[in-house]
């Protein structure tokens, strides 16, 4: 560039700031006239202006200063030997400290040293993390995978270091390969397959990476790809945020602009700025991430190892986000002829959007990618230029050796930043703008299973409001409404509104229970079958289709089968073997949707020809997926799903004919986080829906053993906002276990009863339920689904340690666990097969479960409860049809006198713990809290909770002087979702 | 015995524009002196747990090593200028200096360096924006200039406006574009 264009540039920025912004392009048109160019250098610096503000506002004194500071915090440790390692050299250094070549004295091999800065070791929580997370890393025993030889810490002169010893990798990384440009697609594949191979083995494992980026890539000479700091992403990021609030101080007036764009996500405090190029979307909009945000940036690196340009640029961090949000990168095939458009489009997958759109797991990638590599090698053969293939087949060989060792033994799990799982979802708009929410009820209490009347005009809802269930009319927009079941004290609930809408099909107690029509003109119900739930209309108004398991939220159920029910003769027929519940039919008739529990456990979204046919996945991932609810043109399928975090409202395109989903969930924003029960009106304008709200706290209540009667009222032990539940008191009576219900995954904490002290033991995006502390105080079980599916799990209270696993279920579900009183054996529940023995005595590769069986059977109905004080048996809840009335049995062991047996104490109760008679046992029974003896069977009330309070999982104290229990008040109202234009 | 009271940097600056070699190296631990000060600050904020409003203390650095007050009015824009240019080049050095010693051998990178390390954050490299500064002095020297100014002697817009004798606006509008160029050239 010449002096007199700059110039020139310059001028032409200068009067361009004086124009308004609107008409700057009109205005840049007549003043570049034809010269494009120079109009694009004009643009940059317009552009550039925002990033660009304030970059020099801090002295140049004060950036030589910082950089001696730096400096100073990492000292030289040349010749020094920190632990068994004799230092060597300078590798390099960083933000995570400097990494010196050093020998082990010991083994008198080579290995790279990284010590960390002083500025983690002074923060004591920060270095136990920070060894949870390499000793994660260190699990992963994979040749694609830089191998940490050892964590620890060590004295040197001055201070305790903190170090890392890995293994020595000479090469360059992916960054140094790109200095020379793009990739040739044969080595970019060799490069591609083995990142996929030791991304696969990283997340069988439990642990992403989060940061895969070209630096983060080495290459040795040999072609070996090694990825490097697993588990170490997240303490940088934490570090990260420190630092930016710190600029943010600092720079206070000046950085106004700068952080603008920062204070829009200031939700996400744990961005890396340098980086964003590599993230995946959901990465920069701060959702909680899981493996697939890895094969987003995988994506990333191998588009520009092919191009030597990264697919999503921008010339502010702004304009990368937005290419990294909604731009599709410039077509691979068009930057490379020779590109075979099968790696195109692999890698255009890895780079879609939206997480369930790409390749669901990396084992997937690796699959593609492997077929990809052999049909280029006979494509090769063919040609008859037979080259060395690379050696990933060995490779795959021993991942697959790792993963059965990871999957068998104890391991440490990764653990997940709080900071992005405590972000909020900034889900992308799907529904139009011009949508309305009202709400439409808002009494006290819950109001569930609302339904729409054909033209949107009228509701019908079941409520508690009059005692017990009844179903009320309520026109839209009105706050009076009418009891339509005042007849009967029996429950009505879940009713459906018929096409015509004149008819309303119901679940009802009445009659020995089942399904019921009423004649809205005249409300005239007439029973139609004697079971079934959740009813759901034909396009004609001929047929019924129903589950046998009751839906109103995600808990524990029996298997639920679909029916279809002849409204006029009652004939009814099977539908699907599969489990089904919740099913919705389609509004022309041809398919019917419902959920279902897959083998490998998930709740997924399902939908089959109405005449009966082989199912059809619409969803198949981790998410829980349920309420399915068509559109009026049968073209989506809206649904509820935590797969951003909350349970919120979603929706999937369907192609009605084949029952196939045409494209991947998309979030339907709804001002609401606990969503559930979807109706829509016949001409598609209105949705409604049911808005949960529950708080959950852990109460003590004074109990006096002898008199059997309450001491006080209940003291709240947790507050805040925070929602804790299944309150397990330790066995010193110190220490009180529990999990949180709360947003988005619940966790295991433990706290001191006066509130001293709060312990957060797992802090992950896994799931984690009832924890039950060991005999012996010194291990809480508790159930997960961090090995992709519930298995049970411990984990030491002093939060020290990471979780172990005690089961391995295989295909099964194991939850509901306890211990034995010597702490020998745990008894936990497979789900809807039964309960097991863990011999805890034998090591977990000597462990044969064994099945609690009663008449040499299996009791599939049973959930197990609290193992008696005596030893001698174990309280459960036995769930018949109807899941939501649980019986209290009591499982007696087998002795060498008699068999096991089972004996039933109290119907419809549920939460026992005993006392430590080993005869009486605190329960919870419609409402209240009462003691029962298992002798007499008798109950007496001790506490009764109001009728918008659930009272749910109880715990006693050894000495029998206090009862615990979670207190859950539960509000549900209805709203309404409406569409200007018909939807 | 006591030490000798230091060196008045204001006299060794004029000195050294005189022409006396000697007082360019008696400056430049004076001004490391400065250095190691502000960045005891920093540290001893970072272990305190709270953060130093550190703008203060970086002027008071520059106040105590080109203290204008000292310089007769006529020299006084003269005067700032040569402090800008030798601050320039005492920094820079220090810069590269540090540089040498991070990078060892060639052997691995260590990632994260980039994302985690300060300057890579939003501090320039000093040592890239000198060479920035000489591409930008082919185009525009009073740009150049202005930033040398500013950024390297710490001076206001008015006092930059002072030694180049051009109005306070067209200060603002060069450290402007300046800036943005700049910005450009480093970081895309």
């Amino acid at each position: 560039m010449t002096p007199e264009r700059y110039q020139r540039i310059c001028q032409l920025f200068d009067e361009a700031l004086e124009v308004a912004p609107e008409q700057r392009a009109a205005w840049l048109d007549e003043a570049c006239g034809a010269d494009s160019e120079l109009r694009a250098e004009v643009e940059k610096f317009l552009a550039g202006m925002e990033p660009a503000a304030d970059y020099l506002a801090r002295p140049a004194m004060d950036v030589a200063a910082e950089m001696l500071a730096q400096q100073q915090k990492h000292p030289s440790a040349l010749g020094l030997q920190i632990s068994h390692y004799q230092i060597i050299s300078l590798l390099g250094a960083g933000g995570m400290g400097r990494v010196y070549l050093a020998r082990d004295t010991r083994l008198g091999r080579q290995v790279a040293l990284k010590l960390l800065p002083t500025q983690y070791t002074q923060d004591a929580e920060r270095v136990r993390r920070f060894q949870i997370e390499a000793k994660a890393a260190s699990a992963l025993n994979h040749p694609n995978i830089l191998t940490i030889h050892d964590v620890g810490e060590a004295a040197t002169d001055r201070s305790v270091t903190q170090f890392i010893a890995t293994e020595y990798v000479e090469g360059q990384t992916l960054r140094e390969l790109l200095q020379a440009g793009a990739v040739a697609p044969d080595q970019v594949l060799d490069i591609a397959l083995q990142l996929a191979d030791a991304l696969s083995a990283a997340h069988e494992a439990g642990i992403v990476h989060r940061d895969i980026k070209p630096e983060n890539i080495m290459l040795r000479p040999d072609g070996y790809v090694k990825v490097l700091d697993f588990g170490l992403a997240k303490l940088t990021e934490t570090r990260k945020s420190e630092r930016g609030k710190r600029n943010e101080e600092e720079n206070n007036s000046s950085e106004i602009h700068r952080l603008s764009f920062r204070d829009h996500h200031s939700t996400m405090p744990g961005r890396v700025m340098g980086t964003i190029s590599y993230m995946s979307p959901e990465q920069a909009l701060g959702q909680p991430l899981d493996a697939r945000t890895d094969i987003f940036s995988l994506g990333v690196v191998l588009y520009e190892l092919l191009t030597g340009v990264q697919p999503f640029r921008g010339n502010s961090d702004a304009a990368t986000y937005n290419a990294i949000l909604n731009l599709k990168p410039p077509a691979l095939t068009k930057t490379i002829d020779t590109l075979p458009l099968e790696f195109a489009a692999i890698i255009e997958r890895a780079l879609e959007k939206e997480p369930s759109a790409r390749y669901q797991t990396a084992a997937e990638l690796r699959a593609a990618l492997k077929q990809l590599r052999q049909d280029s090698t006979s494509q090769e053969r063919a040609v008859a230029v037979r080259r060395p293939i690379a050696s990933y087949r060995r490779w795959a060989a021993l991942g697959a050796v790792v993963l059965l060792l990871v999957g068998a033994g104890y391991f440490w799990q990764a653990r997940r930043a709080p900071i992005l799982s405590d972000a909020s979802p900034a889900p992308l708009p799907a529904l139009p703008a011009n949508v309305s929410f009202t709400q439409q009820t808002e009494q006290s209490g819950v109001e569930y299973f609302p339904t729409l009347a054909p033209d949107g005009k009228t509701l019908v809802y079941a409520s508690r409001a009059a005692g017990n269930w009844d179903l009320w009319l309520q026109t839209i927009g009105q706050r009076e409404r009418v009891n339509l079941t005042t007849e009967t004290k029996a429950d009505d609930t879940q009713p459906c509104f018929s096409s015509d809408g004149k008819q309303l099909a119901f679940r009802s107690e009445r009659e020995g229970g089942g399904l019921f029509v009423m004649e809205l003109a005249s409300l005239k119900v007439r029973k139609i079958n004697s079971e079934g739930f959740n009813p759901t209309w034909s396009a004609d108004g001929a047929e019924i289709a129903y589950g046998t398991a009751s839906i109103t939220q995600i808990e524990a159920r029996p298997n639920s089968q679909l029916w279809v029910v002849r409204v006029d003769t009652g004939e009814k027929r099977l539908v699907t073997q599969q489990d089904a519940a919740q099913p919705a039919w389609s509004p022309t008739g041809e398919r019917i949707a419902f959920y279902g529990l897959q083998a490998n456990g998930n709740l997924d979204l399902m939908t089959i020809p109405a005449r009966g046919g082989t199912p059809v996945k619409i969803t198949s991932d981790a998410p829980t997926d349920w309420n399915p609810c068509w559109s009026a043109d049968s073209r989506y399928l809206y649904f509820t799903s935590d797969r951003s975090g909350n349970m919120s409202l979603w929706r999937v395109a369907i192609d009605e004919a084949t029952g196939q989903a045409r494209g991947a969930p998309e979030p339907a924003t709804t001002p609401t986080t606990d969503t559930a029960h979807l109706s829509f009106s016949r001409d598609g304008k209105h949705l409604a829906y049911v808005q949960r709200n529950k708080r959950r706290s852990v109460q003590a209540l004074g109990f006096d053993p002898v008199s059997g009667t309450v001491r006080g009222t209940p003291v709240a032990l947790t507050r805040g906002t925070g929602s804790a539940t299944h309150p397990d008191i330790s066995p010193d009576g110190q220490w009180l276990a529990y999990s949180s219900a709360g947003s988005p995954q619940p966790d295991i904490y433990v706290m001191r009863l006066d509130g001293s002290e709060v312990r957060q033991l797992t802090n992950d995006i896994y799931k984690d339920h009832i924890p039950r502390w060991s005999p012996d105080g010194k291990r809480i079980a508790f159930f997960s689904d961090r090995e992709g599916k519930n298995e049970i799990w411990t984990v030491a209270p002093d939060g020290k340690s990471a979780p172990q696993q005690l089961t391995f279920a295989g295909t099964g579900r194991a939850v509901l666990e306890d211990w034995s009183p010597d702490g020998n054996f745990l008894v936990y529940t497979m789900l809807r097969q039964g309960l097991y023995l863990l011999d805890l005595r034998k090591p977990w590769e000597q462990q044969t479960p064994q099945p609690l069986l009663l008449g040499g059977r299996l009791d599939t109905t049973l959930s197990a409860g609290r193992w008696s004080p005596d030893g001698k048996k174990i309280v459960c809840m036995q769930y018949g049809a109807d899941s939501q009335h649980p019986t209290t049995v009591v499982y007696w062991l087998p002795t060498p006198d008699a068999e096991a047996r089972l004996e039933t104490i109290a119907a419809d109760t549920e939460y026992a713990a005993w006392l430590s008679d080993s005869q009486r046992m605190i329960v919870i029974t419609a409402g209240k809290l009462c003691v029962v003896d298992i002798r007499t069977k008798t109950s007496r009330p001790l506490l009764a909770f109001g009728d918008n309070e659930i009272a749910e999982y109880t715990s006693i104290a050894r000495d029998n002087r206090t009862i615990y229990f979670s207190l859950a008040s539960l509000e549900a109202d209805i709203w309404l979702a409406s569409w200007t234009t018909p939807k | 015995m006591e030490s000798p009271l230091p060196p008045n940097i204001t006299q060794l600056l004029i000195a050294w524009h005189q022409g006396n070699e000697d007082a360019l190296t008696q400056l430049i631990p004076l001004v490391h002196r400065e250095l190691h000060r502000l960045a005891h600050h920093y540290l001893a904020g970072e272990r305190q747990g709270h953060l130093l409003q550190t703008t203060a203390l970086v002027n008071e650095a520059y106040l105590r090593l080109v203290d204008a007050q000292q310089v007769e009015w006529q020299n006084r824009a003269h005067f700032f200028g040569i402090s800008a240019h030798l601050m320039r080049q005492i920094l820079v050095q220090f810069a590269r200096d540090q540089q040498r010693l991070k990078r060892g051998g060639k052997g691995i990178q260590v990632s994260l360096s980039e994302v985690a390390g300060i300057s890579a954050e939003r501090s320039p490299d000093l040592v890239a924006l000198d060479d920035a500064l000489l591409r930008l002095e082919q185009l525009d020297p009073r740009q150049s200039r202005i930033v040398e100014l500013r950024f390297f002697g710490g001076l206001s817009l008015e006092e930059a406006a002072e030694v180049l004798k051009v109005s306070v606006s067209t200060v603002r509008r060069d450290w402007r574009i300046a800036q943005i160029w700049l910005h450009q050239q480093l970081t895309i």
